[in-house]
């Protein structure tokens, strides 16, 4: 049993102290930030980065991957007790908990996040395991040419599965590319776009980018809006759900574990998409769907089980594929080039270790959180109760420090301001900027192929339409791209992300 | 002549600019040909493309409303105290060391909400001093300056 041997070599790599300890700090400090509204996994993910230079790979990507995914069950606490998403995948997580709270049932809620994501990791750790030799194997056979058009479909169905206006969003990921441009360029040697500023040869960095783009935008709109706050300051007890709450919970578990993971496997997917899905199931589902909003177990449930399974599965086309389905995964794929490691299929070939570590560590740290969560969620509320106002100053230094420790070099720290300009630009004028950190992330990759594609055919590229695996990624995209124009389904998409605005 | 949707306007024309720029900036390198593509090649094909959606976005402002296309409130005073905290950070950093820069990043962006009282601030500013000194400096051994310049050894 091939996969036996390679999830006991995972176990032996997570289990040892050193990658326990850098599994929980990453775990602990991901339900942090969850409970900390204006506080994502982006931005912390980048702030740490530098950090992880001093690591093994294995224990980085570990570390890393933990801030992820606990982020996930963190971000659930804030909403069902303050009615305040924690994290973008937990808004519709306020709708029925926040009134289970209400109702008194806040233990129960907490209780069954707690439990679904639990369930929800285990099985996507699975999936994970899975399914990423045999899609390793595919990416194996393929060429530039495939890989190019393997990067246009993840790009396009990144921008499909978003919310907000197509058109915007392929604009972001047109201008994610070209920043991805600026520096030397590997092939002739030229600075592109770089305005003779040295420290801009190598590019622009990852870090100050994410900064700029997701932390200090949001730190802009929170304080503009006024961050209100009221804590559901009664004490919570009662964890156990009564018979009649787990015989509704338990189908919602499995089912938005089944459906977070499939779409989680998607590019453009991952933790958010799997949460909105889930709730409109389980509310087209329900025997009493007139429940939901008023403290529905099933609302909770549901959502909260995919959006840890996608969290999770969301590696999936990072680890084998190389290619990024999110901006968390963007940040992966720049922790995993910091160690000199291409992301991609020979990860699996090369890096055994890291690859079943990693995996093997998820689990782990699911069963890490679920001890985390339900006792000590009494200080995950004290915290809730920092008012903003000393929160965002603190928010700011490490991010500036941050910055600064990724090549001690403060140009890096003055590149946030006029990045972070940018990004309430783009806030203001409803841009999403994860297209663009994925187009950033990609750009150089897809230079790359589309000119060794083009030099293998002699400049001519209908080369990506005779080459049949190529062609069939293409056409795919372009059906994405017809499907959600037709008015049905653009109507539909509208109404699925209607919560999040 | 009326613009419908105020976002999509100035998007456009950002896109538009973008793009255009990028054009620029591309056709002073080396083109090459398909097969052998110059430094200049994709990034004009890609400079073109954001132009063209720019000029699709623009001109969809100009007939499609929406209904939150307002721009709102331009928050200048939190945008100046916030970034300007951080250029002092990045300014004091390499000459006054770690703990004048944290005074300054957190006490400058402080301003940057009505709420922030000074008392409050200041007792932050020290917690966030010695913790960030521990962690930062001895912790993770991280290569930055401690103190000013005229006091270390």
């Amino acid at each position: 049993m091939e996969l036996i041997d390679n999830l006991t070599l995972g176990f032996q790599t997570a289990l040892t102290l050193q990658n326990l300890l850098y599994c929980f700090t990453g775990v602990l400090l991901g339900t942090l930030i969850g409970v900390l509204p204006g506080l994502g996994a982006v931005p912390t993910i980048a702030m740490l980065l530098p950090i992880t230079y001093a690591l093994t790979p294995v224990s980085a990507l570990i570390m890393l991957a933990g801030i992820y995914y606990g982020a996930q069950y963190g971000g659930s606490t804030t909403s069902i007790l303050v009615n305040l998403p924690g994290e973008s995948s937990s808004i519709v997580t306020c709708l029925d908990g926040y009134q289970m709270a209400r109702n008194g049932r806040a233990g129960a809620a907490l209780a069954v996040c707690a439990i679904g994501s639990f369930f929800a990791g285990t099985i996507a750790t699975m999936i994970v395991a899975g399914f990423a030799p045999p899609l390793t194997e595919l990416a194996m056979t393929f060429g530039p040419a495939e890989y190019f058009s393997l990067m246009v479909l993840g790009l396009i169905s990144a921008v499909v599965l978003a919310h907000g206006s197509l058109i915007k969003a392929v604009g972001m990921i047109v201008l994610g590319l070209l920043l991805g441009m600026v520096g030397m360029d590997v092939n002739s040697g030229v600075a592109r776009f770089a305005f003779g500023i040295t420290e801009l040869y190598d590019g622009i960095n990852l870090v100050p980018l994410a900064m700029g783009l997701f932390a200090f935008s949001e730190i802009l709109a929170n304080l503009e809006h006024g961050a209100k706050r009221e804590v559901f300051t009664s004490k919570v007890s009662g964890f156990w759900l009564s018979r009649q709450e787990v015989r509704e919970a338990a189908p919602a578990i499995v089912r938005g574990t089944l459906l977070g993971s499939g779409l989680g496997l998607l590019p453009g997917g991952g933790a958010v998409l799997g949460s909105f899905a889930a709730y409109t199931v389980e509310k087209k589902l329900s025997r009493t769907p007139e429940r939901f909003g008023r403290g529905a177990i099933a609302g909770v449930a549901g959502p909260e089980s995919a959006n840890n399974a996608g969290a999770m599965t969301s590696f999936i086309p990072m680890l084998t594929l190389g290619i990024p389905p999110n901006a968390v995964m963007a940040l992966m794929v720049g922790a995993m080039t910091i160690h000199n490691i291409q992301p991609g299929p020979q990860v699996m070939t090369r890096n055994p270790e890291l690859f079943w570590g990693l995996v093997a560590s998820m689990y782990i740290g699911n069963v890490m959180l679920l001890i985390l969560n339900l006792p000590l969620i009494q200080i995950w509320i004290k915290l809730l109760l920092v008012p903003y106002r000393l929160l965002y100053p603190a928010i700011l230094m490490f991010c500036a420090i941050g910055v600064y420790s990724v090549q001690n070099n403060t140009i890096d720290v003055l590149l946030t301001i006029p990045l972070g300009i940018l990004g309430y630009v783009f806030l203001k004028l409803g841009c999403e900027p994860a297209p663009l950190m994925l187009g950033f992330i990609l750009g150089p990759m897809m230079e790359e192929n589309l000119r060794r594609t083009l030099l293998l055919s002699m400049g001519d590229p209908s080369i990506f339409f005779t080459r049949p695996l190529s062609a069939v990624l293409l056409v795919l995209a372009a059906a994405l791209v017809v499907a959600v124009t037709l008015p049905a389904i653009s109507r539909k998409r509208e109404t699925v992300f209607v919560e999040e605005d | 002549m009326s613009i419908k949707n105020l976002k999509d306007f100035y998007t456009g024309l950002l896109f538009m600019l973008c793009g255009g720029g990028f054009m620029w900036g591309a056709l002073r390198y080396d083109l090459g040909t398909a097969a052998r593509m110059g430094a200049g090649y994709f990034p004009l094909i890609l400079g073109g493309i954001l132009s063209l959606l720019g000029v699709v976005v623009f001109l969809r402002s100009l007939v499609i409303g929406a209904p939150d296309s307002a721009i709102g409130r331009i928050a200048i005073v939190p945008m100046v105290m916030m970034f300007g905290a951080i250029a002092a950070f990045a300014v004091l950093l390499r000459g006054a060391g770690l703990v004048v820069s944290i005074l300054a990043i957190i006490l400058i962006s402080s301003l940057a909400s009505r709420e922030s009282r000074l008392k409050e601030t200041l007792i932050s500013a020290v917690v966030l001093c010695t913790a960030s000194v521990l962690l930062f400096v001895y912790a993770l051994n991280l290569q930055i300056p401690v103190w000013p310049f005229f006091i270390r050894r």
